[in-house]
């Protein structure tokens, strides 16, 4: 694990698998200090997109228990800004075959969508 | 404009450490560019055991692709304006890219519209080739 993936896990509040919707719902707080707002950008610091994907994975590893590794993005959408001290919904549905898990994924900003993914990710 | 090659990428991009992925602009031309990266194991985004975050094989392109559009913009005497990645399509991960060696990423860019720019590249290391896919960048459009 690397030392942006421990600052992610870190950044959860809260994390519950909604049984009627299946779907893994985490909340995360990015305050003023998380990492990856070092550098993204100086005078202007947002949540790279990167560190968007990279909750996603870590949200999913961490209800897996299992270490995940990204194999494909099928598409992913960028809409709106996360910035210091946001609190971000993540939205994630999981399906598995064999070592594969297919990952439909969004994050909410107060409601509003930032992002959404369709990804492949595997053991 | 090849012959200010090769020039650091802290001069194009508004990105500092430990965000700037990408360490030099090596070639330009108006289709694509080829940037180098040589990122370090002190860098967050690396393990213990020197493996970078697949993540990062997406953020290497995005830089080159931003890369690209700030080196064109310099060119002509003009400031670079803003740029934000907005797509992702068909990025595939092959392998895992580590600290031993530097990589090298190849951009094409593959369709302009509006500010939207759709380029494709392939992330490479020791003539391996760890990922390739599509981006979807947006570009502030600057009245000259």
């Amino acid at each position: 694990m690397t030392l942006m993936q421990k600052a992610i896990l870190n950044a959860i509040q809260s994390f519950d698998y909604d049984q009627l919707t299946h779907t893994l719902v985490s909340e995360f707080l990015f305050g003023e200090k998380f990492p990856g707002f070092t550098g993204h950008f100086p005078d202007f610091p947002i949540l790279p997109a990167i560190c968007q994907i990279e909750s996603v994975l870590v949200a999913c590893s961490k209800y897996l228990n299992k270490e995940l590794r990204i194999k494909r993005i099928k598409k992913a959408k960028f809409a709106s800004m996360v910035h210091p001290g946001d609190t971000v919904e993540v939205r994630i549905e999981i399906k598995n075959e064999d070592d594969l898990y297919g990952i439909k994924a969004a994050l909410f900003n107060s409601s509003v969508k930032v992002s959404s993914f369709t990804m492949i990710m595997e053991l | 404009m090849q012959d200010k090659l090769p020039i650091d990428a802290s001069l194009l991009l508004p990105h500092k450490a430990p965000m700037l992925l990408i360490d030099k602009l090596l070639k330009w031309d108006e289709g694509g560019c080829v940037c180098s990266s040589n990122i370090t194991q002190d860098n967050p985004w690396v393990d213990k055991n020197g493996y970078i975050a697949d993540v990062c094989l997406l953020e290497f392109l995005a830089q080159t692709t931003a890369a690209h559009f700030a080196y064109r913009e310099l060119s002509s005497g003009n400031t670079p304006g803003k740029g934000y990645l907005v797509g992702v399509s068909e990025f595939n991960i092959f392998q895992r890219a580590n600290v031993s060696l530097p990589l090298t990423i190849n951009m094409i860019k593959k369709k302009s519209f509006d500010a939207i720019t759709i380029v494709h590249g392939t992330i490479i290391q020791n003539s391996k080739e760890l990922a390739e896919g599509g981006l979807r960048v947006w570009e502030e459009q600057l009245s000259s």
